[in-house]
Order: structure tokens, then C-alpha cells, then sequence
């Protein structure tokens, strides 16, 4: 046990916190001299993307973790603190959603002209109330979670280290009880919790698909759009996981739990969620293109078939995100090269941002003149301040907690054996 | 008691049915054919006079045969997908099961198919699918991929049935079934060659059938949402029905097995606990059907088209409205409590949820089909109505009836639980599940 301590500390070097800070302040500066310098809604745009992925990823990367404990799933157990450091982001991109709302005039066109039969559902009252609302409940319970989870391992950390974990673990462990009884109660806890996040987290995640992303063209609407949306946020998000634990698991100790046979497991399970995502995407976009109907087809037609300069990026997006994985993690050769695999795992990641990118921005364009292709300073600097900014956050938890959840029984059940 | 001993325990259990015939097993058997033969005189008089005698019209030209369709191979998904997740994920748990499961795929994709059949004014026209068949219809992806799905689950079904044969084979006296039994053995004698072919060719299977179970439901779906139909026309329907039909097979497969467990004497095979676990996924497929039924009901509210909003109102608060609600009592409000609650998940708490999914998931085909049709796009139409006359009930009945017959004589002839999956469920559990433990263990895997 002491030893996966003495193991738990991923913590950034200096230089590298350094250099984190360095990129969130250019994209903080980036943003400002975006909105001042007349390029409102380019900036904006950027911002959504970045917020809905980075966003999204965060709250997708806390669900593996319920998905393990629904499931009751033994195989997970070493990733699943990996993955609930996902949730130190959550605040930070709930505060970038709100500050959204001052941007969607920018954005979404039904904020000045909206159409007659959807202004009861799309105006700006009900948008901000609603998805304030939904974000904070998910993001609370996902905290109380996270919360519930960490307790009982910080408890027992402590036992061996005392004063590990510093104030965090302090404030963590207020009015927490007897460990062995505690342990069964928030496991009970954690029973309940679970499957009400998962529900919530479908509910709120089609939520924030079809008010962000979906109404940015307000003729248009698919049925499937939320589902699509939140299985390409753990598609990412397992993508990361990959990336992260091939780090992590050199370690001593902790290399002998997060075993290659459980990176494999973990490759697999990514190789799953990307065609279950083609898959999503595939019947959704066959559907729309064979009926042809004027209010969805030009959603597709303006991104896969006219001569746009989108239509390249559709099927580059088509060849990273369903033909890379397909012929790729298929293998257990591959999955079982864990610096390969992360690699592959990275340029999923890069094509998830694209596939954010292209949903959004020919719909922010719409009518506003010819279809533009834009990246530059904007997208790349803002990208990087989003992404320092979660790894700022998630290696902040990282520092403070046990890496394994040692007091859970399915982990432990096979630490005994040895 | 020895293992041997088990041994012989199990195989007396597991084969009395189908040695042994009682005389309730004839009447059963009269009792379906007595249906079938009801549902076949219906058909002979539709044949005859045409589809005029059923109550089939403009604009709903699909009714009861089509519902019926998507309802019985929506049931298939039970048991071969299931069957092969489960072998899948090493469950355990899943021994006694598979063949339950994997009959029921096998008998209703052949009466679903069936159903197509019927519809038909000229039944000999599905001969122009396969002659002039043009790949750009979902109603050839249609055909292609169920006759896919047939033929998987048929080999699926069959392949560990092989060893079951060779026992069977050499078990019986002579007569009519040793030839059948010898001749589906294949001369199995159990060498390790033999397990070791028969293990890939089953891993081989399990894989290659979840996609193609997964396609069969989506190209079902395809049939509605490639029209520009109302309410038919929709991106969710492929996942959706895919969703609906391991519902609703799940349902069916708890049934079958509770009966089967009573009928058959299983109860020392089929326990508590695999209803339990049964239970657990269908409560998970409960939840996934109420979100799947929001997203697609609020987002056509969304959408906000004149005719869709037609077809919705119809459902929500106008004609079809006691079936629309009653579906979504049935398939969510009475199985969730029953189901996510501990106490209630027991074997008499899931087979009660399942009766009422089999029943709402039927009426959700109903609700899908008959309103929009009923409502069509062009206007001119705008008054459809339909109910069916007897000839379709008479139809209906036979079909279920044909289900029930064909699942009866199967288990006169075959084991409904594998002997085989027992036999090796005794000996190398253990094993294999010390084996898998080993894998994940620290310390090069010693568990001492």
C-alpha cells in the first residue's frame, strides 16, 4: 500500500507548470484581443469549440469511472482515479459555459431573428436558465461523486502517510466517521450515485448538444444529435486516458495494477466507443442524405458533398476517427504497444477537435456570405490555452490524491493475493 | 457428491424431456396447432380473395403483418445477441441460458420473415427482390441482412449443439433419433481437435454476429426513416430500434425461460440469480427506450414541422393516445420500480415486467406505424383510419401460436440446456475463472 503511495505523486515539473501558465495566459489574451480587435465572432466561435470539447471531455472522462462501478468491473478499478481527476476541470468549464451566453449574440442566430414556431423553446431566458440549471446539478453530483469516492482512499492514505494530501485532504476528510464503517456506507452511496449520473449526464449532455451545438442552424435538428454528441465526448475522453496511462503506468507498483492486459482492456474499450460513434454518426448522416428533405439535407450536403471547403475535412475526419481505430486497435498487437497505441490514441484526439469544429463553424458562417475556411492564431491559441488550463487542473488533483484507489475492494481483493 | 455423479445427475435432468412425453404435452401441441391451423385457414382466405379482407386501406397500407414483422424481429435480437455478448464477456453465469436464447432468435426471424410474406398480395413477387433487386431500397438491406442474421444465428445455434448431439447419440437406443443425433454429431467424439476447432469456429461466431445483429435492427429501422414520412423520418430510429428490439428480447427470452424453468423442471439450472441479472440489463435497456423515446418525441416537438406535429398530436393527446400512453406505462413506469428496486427484481417480479414490455413494445410498433401512415405527408389522405379485421387477428394468433409450436418441438427434440456448457460449467469454471483472476493479479499472477 505504501508503495502506490510513494508512487502517487504526478505532479508537474516547474517548467512545465510554467509553461502550462504561459499558455493559458496567451489564450486568455488571444480571447480578450479577439473580442477587441473586431473579430467577435470568430473568437466566440473558437470558444465554443474549445469549451464544448475540452468541456465535454472532462464530464465524459468522470464517467468511465461511474461506468466501472456500475458495472461492478474489476479490469478498470487502476483507471479509475485516472479518471475522475477528469472532474477537477468541471468548474472551470462550467464558468466557460456561462460565459458563453454573453457571446451567443455572435453565435446563434435565433438570438436576433428567431423563427416563429421555436421562439418558445429558443430565447435567451430560458436557454441560460436551463442550462445553467442542468450544468450545475450534473457537475454538484459529479463533484459529490468524485467526493464520495476519494474519502475513504485519502482516509486510508492517511493512516499510512500522515498528513497526506495536505489541506485538500483535510477539508476532504471533514466529518468523516469510522474508516470500516464509512467504507460500506459510501459504497452504498456510490451504488445510488452511479446510475443517477449516468442518467443525468445522458439527460443534461443531449442538453447542452442541442442547445450549443445543435441550434447554432435553427432549421435544422436530428433526433440522434444528443447521443452522438456525449459518445464523441468519451470517445475522447478514453483517447486521453489512453495517452495518460501509458505515462503513468511505467511507475513501479502501479505498473504491476494497470498491467498490459489492462491496457489492452482500456484499448479495446476505446476501439468499442469509436465504432459505436461511427456507427451513431453513420445512421444519422445515411438517413438525412437518402431522404434529402430541405430542412436537414443542406446540414450534410454543405459539409460532405457540395464543393465546400468543408468537404475534405469530412472525410479526412471519416479516415481518423472510423478507419485509423477500425484497422488499428482491431489488433491485439497494437493494443498491447501501449506507446503506439497512445500515439493513435492522439490523433483520435486531434480528430475529435476537428469533428467539433466542423460541426460548428459552417453553421456559425450559415448565411453569412461564402463558406470560409479559418484557423489560425485564434483556434490554435485559445485550443492551447483550453487544454493547459485542464491539465493545470487535472494535475493539481493528481498531486493530492492516491493514484489507485486503494480502498476499494475490487482492487484490493487481488492486492492480497499477492 | 462426486462430479461424476453430478454428471449423471444433470444429464437425467436434461434430457428426461426429451425422452420422456407426457400426455400434456399433446394436448399443448394440439392446442397450437389448433391456432397455426386457424392462422393458416386465415391466410387461404386472404390469398384467395385478396388483401381487401383484411383491414388494411389508403392511405395506412401497412398495419398488423408489418408491426408483427418488426415486432418478431425485434424479439430475435434476445437471444443470439445476448447468447454472444455474453460468451463475449465470459459471464459465467450465461451456461444455462444460451440455447434458451439462441432458439428463440432462430424460430422468429424465420416467422418474421414470414410476415413479410404475408403482406404480400402476390406472394410470389419476393422472387422479383432477388432477381431485379435494386441495392438503392432499404427493403433489399432489408432482406440481405436478415437472411444474414438467419443464417449466423442458424450456425450460431448450431455449432455448440454438436457435442450435445454426440451425447445425445450415444444415449438414445436406436431408432429414428439415432440417426437424427448421429447425423448432427458430425462424429463428434470430443478429441481435443474437435474442442479446440469447435472453440474458435464459436469465438469466430460470437463476434462476427454482434454487428450483424446490430445491422438487422438498424435496416429494419432504415424502412421507415429513409421515406420523408412524418415522425418516420428520423435519424434516432436506427439506434432506437435497436435499443427497442434487445427490450423487448430480453422481455421474451425472460419469459420463455420462466416457463421453461416451470415446464421442464429447470429450477435447479435456471436460478433466481440469472433472472436477476437478466432483470439488470433490461432495466438498463428500460432507461436507454425512455430516453430514446424522449429524445425522438421532444426533438420532433422541436422541430416544430406542421406535418409532424400532425402525427405527434395524434399520438400525444388525439386518437392514438390510450396506446402512446399505454406504451409508455408499460415499457417504462410499470418495469422501472419493479425492476430497479432489489426486492421486486425476483423471478415473479421480472417476468411481470417482461409480460408488460412484450405488450408495450408491441404497441410502440403500432405507435410508430399506423399514426404516420395514418397522417401521411400529402395531405389529401389526412383522415386515415384503420383496424383490423379477423383475418388479421386470426393471423396474428397463428403467428404467435407458430412461435410457441416451433419452441415446443424443438425441446421435444433437442436439450434446452446445454448439457455440454453444464458439463463444462462443473469441471473448468473454476479454472477459467482462476485463470482469468491470474491475468489481473499483481506479482506475476499468484493468488496463494
Amino acid at each position: 500500500m505504501k508503495e502506490i503511495l510513494e508512487q502517487s505523486n504526478l505532479r508537474l515539473t516547474n517548467g512545465w507548470r510554467m509553461a502550462l501558465w504561459a499558455m493559458v495566459a496567451l489564450g486568455v489574451a488571444m480571447f480578450i484581443a479577439g473580442l477587441v480587435s473586431g473579430a467577435a465572432q470568430r473568437t466566440w466561435q473558437a470558444f465554443l469549440i474549445n469549451t464544448t470539447y475540452w468541456g465535454g471531455m472532462a464530464q465524459a472522462g468522470v464517467m468511465l469511472s461511474v461506468i466501472w462501478q456500475i458495472t461492478d468491473a474489476r479490469w478498470g478499478r487502476p483507471f479509475k482515479r485516472l479518471s475522475e481527476g477528469y472532474a477537477s476541470f468541471l468548474p472551470v468549464s462550467l464558468v466557460m459555459f456561462i460565459l458563453l451566453y454573453f457571446g451567443a449574440g455572435h453565435l446563434y442566430e435565433w438570438v436576433h431573428h428567431p423563427m416563429h414556431v421555436k421562439e418558445a423553446y429558443l430565447n435567451m431566458p430560458f436557454f441560460v436558465i436551463r442550462n445553467t440549471l442542468g450544468l450545475a446539478v450534473l457537475i454538484w453530483l459529479t463533484m459529490v461523486y468524485v467526493r464520495n469516492s476519494l474519502a475513504p482512499d485519502m482516509a486510508a492514505a492517511r493512516k499510512l502517510v500522515a498528513g497526506f494530501g495536505g489541506t485538500f485532504g483535510d477539508r476532504l476528510l471533514n466529518g468523516y466517521g469510522d474508516h470500516k464503517v464509512e467504507v460500506d456506507r459510501l459504497e452504498l452511496k456510490a451504488r445510488k450515485l452511479a446510475p443517477a449520473l449516468g442518467v443525468l449526464y445522458a439527460v443534461v449532455m443531449s442538453l447542452v448538444a442541442f442547445d450549443f451545438v445543435m441550434s447554432l442552424d435553427q432549421l435544422w435538428f436530428s433526433t440522434l444529435f444528443g447521443v452522438f454528441f456525449f459518445i464523441g465526448n468519451l470517445y475522447t475522453a478514453l483517447a486521453l486516458m489512453l495517452i495518460i496511462v501509458t505515462f503513468t503506468r511505467n511507475r513501479p507498483v502501479i505498473s504491476e495494477f494497470m498491467s498490459i492486459n489492462r491496457f489492452n482492456d482500456l484499448a479495446k474499450l476505446t476501439f468499442a466507443i469509436a465504432m459505436l460513434y461511427t456507427y451513431m454518426a453513420f445512421s444519422q448522416f445515411l438517413v438525412i442524405w437518402y431522404s434529402n428533405l430541405p430542412e436537414e439535407a443542406p446540414f450534410l450536403v454543405e459539409r460532405a458533398i457540395a464543393d465546400t471547403p468543408w468537404r475534405p475535412l469530412f472525410w479526412i475526419l471519416v479516415v481518423l476517427l472510423f478507419v485509423l481505430p477500425f484497422l488499428t486497435l482491431a489488433t491485439r498487437t497494437i493494443c498491447r504497444i501501449p506507446k503506439l497505441a497512445a500515439g493513435i490514441a492522439f490523433v483520435l484526439m486531434i480528430g475529435q477537435w476537428w469533428a467539433h469544429y466542423l460541426l460548428i463553424v459552417p453553421s456559425v458562417q450559415g448565411s453569412h456570405g461564402e463558406p470560409h475556411f479559418v484557423f489560425g492564431l485564434h483556434e490554435i491559441l485559445l485550443t492551447a490555452g483550453f487544454g493547459a488550463g485542464f491539465f493545470l487542473c487535472f494535475f493539481w488533483f493528481m498531486g493530492k490524491v492516491p493514484l489507485l484507489p486503494i480502498s476499494d475492494k475490487r482492487l484490493s481483493k487481488t492486492w492480497h493475493g499477492h | 457428491m462426486a462430479r461424476t455423479d453430478w454428471r449423471k445427475e444433470d444429464d437425467a435432468v436434461l434430457m428426461k424431456p426429451i425422452f420422456e412425453t407426457t400426455k400434456n404435452y399433446y394436448i399443448l401441441v394440439a392446442v397450437l396447432v389448433t391456432l397455426v391451423l386457424w392462422g393458416l385457414i386465415s391466410y387461404i382466405v386472404q390469398f384467395n380473395s385478396g388483401l381487401g379482407v383484411t383491414g388494411m386501406n389508403f392511405p395506412v397500407s401497412w398495419a398488423f403483418y408489418i408491426i408483427n414483422f418488426v415486432f418478431f424481429i425485434g424479439i430475435s435480437h434476445a437471444g443470439t445477441l445476448i447468447s454472444a455478448i455474453l460468451r463475449l464477456s465470459q459471464a459465467e453465469w450465461r451456461r444455462p441460458v444460451t440455447r434458451i436464447a439462441e432458439v428463440i432468435t432462430v424460430a422468429v426471424l424465420g416467422i418474421g420473415g414470414m410476415n413479410i410474406l404475408i403482406d404480400l398480395g402476390r406472394p410470389d413477387r419476393i422472387l422479383n427482390m432477388f432477381l431485379y433487386g435494386r441495392y438503392q431500397s432499404p427493403l433489399l438491406w432489408d432482406a440481405t441482412s436478415i437472411t444474414a442474421y438467419l443464417t449466423a444465428s442458424s450456425v450460431y445455434l448450431y455449432i455448440p449443439m454438436i457435442p450435445d448431439m454426440a451425447i445425445l447419440r450415444d444415449n438414445c437406443d436406436g431408432g429414428w433419433r439415432k440417426v437424427l443425433y448421429g447425423t448432427l454429431a458430425l462424429g463428434w467424439i470430443g478429441t481435443e481437435r474437435q474442442h479446440h476447432v469447435l472453440e474458435r469456429a464459436l469465438a469466430m461466431m460470437a463476434v462476427l454476429v454482434v454487428p450483424v445483429a446490430v445491422s438487422v435492427h438498424t435496416v429494419v429501422s432504415f424502412v421507415f426513416s429513409m421515406t420523408v414520412q412524418p415522425m418516420w423520418h428520423s435519424t434516432i430510429f436506427g439506434p432506437y430500434f435497436v435499443v427497442g428490439a434487445i427490450f423487448s428480447g430480453t422481455a421474451m427470452l425472460l419469459i420463455v425461460m420462466a416457463v421453461l424453468r416451470k415446464v421442464l423442471k429447470l429450477e435447479d439450472y435456471l436460478q433466481p440469480i440469472h433472472f436477476n441479472y437478466l432483470g439488470l440489463i433490461m432495466l438498463v435497456m428500460t432507461i436507454l427506450w425512455f430516453y430514446f423515446t424522449g429524445a425522438e418525441y421532444l426533438t420532433a416537438f422541436y422541430g416544430n414541422e406542421p406535418d409532424e406535429m400532425r402525427v405527434f398530436m395524434s399520438k400525444w393527446g388525439g386518437p392514438y393516445s390510450p396506446y402512446f400512453w399505454a406504451m409508455v406505462i408499460s415499457c417504462f413506469f410499470i418495469p422501472l420500480p419493479i425492476l430497479a428496486i432489489n426486492r421486486f427484481r425476483t423471478i415473479k417480479g421480472t417476468v411481470i415486467a417482461s409480460v408488460f414490455i412484450c405488450i408495450g413494445m408491441w404497441l410502440e410498433r403500432f405507435i410508430i406505424i399506423i399514426p404516420t401512415l395514418a397522417n401521411p405527408r400529402l395531405h389529401q389522405y389526412e383522415h386515415g383510419h384503420y383496424a383490423p379485421s379477423i383475418i388479421e387477428i386470426g393471423i396474428m394468433v397463428g403467428c404467435f401460436a407458430l412461435f410457441a409450436l416451433v419452441y415446443v418441438l424443438f425441446s421435444k427434440l433437442f436439450p434446452m440446456v446445454s448439457i455440454t456448457e453444464v458439463r463444462e460449467g462443473r469441471d473448468d469454471t473454476e479454472n477459467i475463472v482462476l485463470e482469468r483472476l491470474r491475468r489481473y493479479t499483481p506479482g506475476k499472477g499468484r493468488l496463494d
